[in-house]
């Protein structure tokens, strides 16, 4: 039996098997409906259950974060969505892409959503509103905040999280912890220096996305520099022509092109590999990919290339162990990649 | 909406749920979690009924909007999660058990990144092809094909299968 049939069955037997649930009609209407209705303000009990914060225009002491103006928090009107309103009235929804889930310190995020939630038209273009709410969570505390579409978000440090959104072009970043802290962020125009370091960090393009196709086949992620006490971000001084990073930009800055590998010599300046015959091409660090072992594999100071036929069928892996001084080339039609892997020391 | 829409609504629940739902659960594999998406897909279709039934393919919308919601979820869900590796498992030799085989396969399956996995279950459920399946997950068709081919790879190297042979272009690839 080829692997072809043997997926048909068991796809068929998995499928044909489930327990389907019968689909209560009433409450797709109800629920269709409450969507599309503002109704009135929550009641306490809703409210009380977290603590909605706005952004404080005073410093905090000790030198730590300065937050920006105060959000309004008195009880709602019939026509105001508050944080909490959404929460309460709205469905949780999926973080963009990128949000991977509890952090080890237990740092978490969830979004809510009521209205249309079209993630990819985020200002409902059929007319009806949508509003997004995001909740920080950490150690049993948790902060409501007012966020424009799906978010980009990733983690900062272990008790924040920098959140990206917006819509019509107009985006915003933000800071956001547990406690209700939220420090803006402003790209500063000036490059910073290209320096791999803690504070650096990559971060999609949210406007560049949204005007894509669903899925982030190229998201477009950039290295920046992130001050949180300067309350900025800085697009580092790096090749323009890189479209894609490695996975370690606070270690060692390298990324690629088509059949162009482009990284950071210990002077700073950047030198590149340019992979001969070379024609489809994928980063080792693409997530549509099944290139696993490669996150294991790239300590900083190793890079990769997987060359690929039209068919998608990987071809050969162009790879360094030295921080480009010396590129193997390692033919892998018709094996694992990790045969390549293997070959280049991996244990 | 009309009382004709609602009812033609009603049919097309009936008619096309169970199938709909079982696209969810193959993507997911957690039956509340397809149980919700199919809920709020049913929400979607019924705020936008009369433009849904008015399209070429109501289904196909609505199975867009569906898998679209369910690789979201299952991307964001298997970013935690190990990957399932059967290195050492027997190749199948058809004397195992047909339903331990099913599962055994049906895991590997369920070890692929999203992506790859939604492309499989639109080939080898719904039966799509790759322009069908690129206009579902909204992707161009030389990314399905990708997907498809690494998703193939990985589960031919899960299931003790053969390295795979070089495969011949096909028309569209050609084309």
């Amino acid at each position: 039996m080829t692997l072809d049939e043997r997926l048909t069955r068991a796809v068929h037997h998995v499928a044909d098997t489930v327990i389907v649930p019968d689909v209560d009609l009433d409450a797709v209407r109800s629920t269709a409906r409450a969507n599309r209705h503002r109704t009135l303000a929550l009641g306490a009990a809703a409210c009380a259950a977290v603590v909605v914060v706005g952004i404080a225009g005073a410093a905090l002491s000790g030198g730590q974060r300065a937050v920006g103006p105060a959000q309004d928090t008195s009880p709602s009107t019939v026509e105001e969505w508050t944080p909490e309103r959404t929460r309460a009235e709205g469905s949780p929804v999926d973080l963009l892409y990128s949000w991977s889930g509890p952090a080890p310190s237990g740092l978490d995020a969830q979004l809510y959503c009521t209205g249309g939630c079209d993630e990819w038209k985020p200002d409902d273009v059929e007319g009806r509103t949508s509003h997004w709410a995001l909740e920080v969570r950490q150690g049993g505390r948790s902060a409501l905040f007012d966020v424009q579409g799906v978010p980009w978000a990733r983690y900062f440090d272990e008790d924040s999280i920098l959140v990206q959104d917006g819509i019509n072009q107009v985006v915003r970043f933000r800071l956001l912890q547990a406690d209700g802290t939220a420090v803006p962020l402003r790209r500063v125009s000036d490059l910073a220096p290209a320096v791999p370091g803690p504070d650096i960090m990559l971060i999609m393009d949210l406007d560049t996305y949204r005007r894509g196709t669903f899925g982030p086949d190229g998201p477009g992620e950039h290295p920046y520099l992130v001050d949180d006490r300067a309350g900025t971000l800085q697009l580092l001084d790096v090749p323009w022509e890189i479209e894609w990073w490695g996975p370690n930009v606070d270690e060692f800055l390298w990324g690629g092109d088509d059949c162009r590998v482009i990284w950071q010599r210990p002077d700073g300046s950047f030198d590149h590999h340019d992979a001969a015959d070379c024609q489809n091409t994928v980063a080792p660090t693409d997530p549509g990919w099944n290139f696993d072992r490669f996150a294991e594999w790239l300590e900083p100071g190793r890079m990769a290339l997987v060359e690929h036929s039209a068919d998608g069928i990987p071809l050969v892996v162009h790879a360094s162990l030295d921080r480009g001084a010396t590129w193997e080339r390692i033919e892998v039609e018709g094996r694992p990649l990790t045969d390549a892997l293997l070959q280049l020391g991996w244990t | 909406m009309r009382q004709s829409d609602e009812d033609r609504f009603t049919a097309f629940v009936r008619a096309q749920s169970a199938s709909l739902f079982r696209t969810a659960y193959l993507i997911t594999g957690d039956h509340q979690r397809a149980e919700d998406l199919l809920q709020s897909t049913l929400v979607r279709l019924y705020q936008r009924w009369p433009r849904v039934e008015a399209m070429e393919q109501p289904v196909g919308y609505a199975r867009k909007v569906l898998v679209n919601q369910a690789v979201s979820w299952w991307r964001r869900r298997s970013s935690r999660e190990e990957p399932l590796l059967l290195l050492d498992e027997p190749t199948w030799d058809g004397g195992v058990d047909e339903v331990t085989e099913h599962e055994r396969v049906w895991n590997a399956v369920v070890s692929l990144p999203p992506r790859q996995r939604a492309v499989m279950v639109l080939k080898y459920y719904e039966d799509l092809g790759v322009v069908e399946i690129a206009e579902t997950l909204g992707m161009a068709p030389g990314t399905v094909k990708s997907h498809g081919h690494a998703a193939a790879r990985r589960l031919a190297e899960l299931l003790g299968e053969p390295a795979l042979s070089r495969a011949q272009p096909t028309e569209e690839a050609r084309s």
